[in-house]
């Protein structure tokens, strides 16, 4: 089941922090690939939703960004600076707070 | 497989004919392409450069790179504003203080011993000087950036230097009153004082900012800045 709900938009800039905060620096192709992988292919990300989240997180001072040469092109890496991580913490904690505030609302019973 | 280096200058063209004028995001977008287009063509082997491309770039959506794009240059916009503020605080903070308080200072003393009309005739003639500069800079950089053919969208909402320019000639332009008999009003001086010390100080931020906006710049994109 492919899962591209308004639920993932909204958690969208706090799961490039936290995989930017896990796997040092990244690009965006490798992103895309990374989310795929880690919810065994049920969450895409498109391009659309991707670059305009990380070029936000840019212009809001929380990553650094590098250029690199790989062979006949050029790559653009992204990574946490200080105010990034500081941000992701608060980011999960804040998505972490919620998960237990909505089970407790709907209380939710496990499907597994 | 990896693509050649006329398959990536390809990728180029396309990213333009596409609307992405912007070489800074070109350059990502390229990468993101070449990525998808490499995997594509391993995954299906029959399948030649051109009809990747277009499969590719179908799944970026009916509207293509539009949307990238326009939030890229809102996000631009407004780091550039941000970071303007932040260097215009920085004047005003140890050991900046001192020169900014030196300024002030200089501006009283001028117009405490120099008579009001000189320093709006010497004001006008700087202005005009720094119109003329503003000119012949933009006309430059229109040059270079047609001889490299490549535009960069990190350095093209850096205005304030220009925007302020703008304004200081204003300001010089509308200072001059005249009474009915042709002599000059004076304005009151500390408004006079408040306003030119503003501006100046907002220049300078601007200035500021546009020094490091290009250092980055060149830092990241050295082929930009490379004589054609």
């Amino acid at each position: 089941m492919k899962q591209n709900s308004q639920l993932f938009k909204g958690s969208l800039s706090t799961i490039i922090l936290k995989l930017l905060d896990e796997n040092g620096k990244m690009y965006g192709y490798e992103i895309t690939k990374k989310v795929k992988e880690l919810s065994k292919g049920n969450v895409e990300l498109t391009e659309g939703a991707l670059y305009p989240a990380l070029h936000k997180l840019e212009a809001d001072g929380l990553l650094e960004v590098k250029i690199e040469n790989i062979g006949n092109r050029n790559r653009k890496y992204y990574s946490l600076n200080k105010a990034g991580k500081k941000e992701t913490n608060l980011k999960l904690k804040e998505v972490s707070d919620f998960i237990i505030q909505l089970q407790q609302v709907l209380n939710l019973k496990p499907t597994y | 497989m990896a693509l050649s280096k006329l398959q990536i200058d390809e990728l180029f063209v396309f990213t333009e004919k596409k609307f992405v004028k912007w070489y800074d995001l070109q350059v990502e977008l390229v990468d993101h392409l070449a990525n998808k287009i490499e995997e594509e063509l391993d995954q299906n082997p029959k399948t030649n450069f051109e009809d990747a491309l277009k499969k590719v770039y179908a799944s970026f959506g009916i509207f293509g790179f539009a949307r990238i794009v326009r939030e890229k240059e809102e996000q631009v916009r407004k780091f550039n504003n941000k970071l303007w503020f932040k260097e215009l605080k920085t004047l005003f903070v140890w050991p900046n203080l001192l020169k900014s308080l030196s300024l002030l200072l200089i501006l009283k003393l001028m117009i405490d011993f120099i008579p009001m009309e000189y320093i709006l005739y010497a004001g006008l003639l700087l202005a005009i000087i720094q119109t003329g500069f503003q000119f012949y800079k933009a006309r430059m950089d229109r040059k270079h950036a047609a001889k490299v053919n490549r535009k960069l969208l990190l350095t093209q909402f850096v205005f304030f230097p220009n925007g302020f320019g703008y304004l200081y000639f204003q300001f010089w332009i509308n200072i001059w009153r005249f009474d009915e008999q042709g002599d000059y009003i004076a304005v009151n001086k500390y408004v006079f004082l408040g306003v030119v010390f503003i501006i100046t100080s907002s220049y300078i931020a601007g200035i500021n900012v546009a020094r490091k906006i290009y250092a980055t710049a060149k830092t990241m994109y050295p082929e930009v800045f490379k004589a054609a």
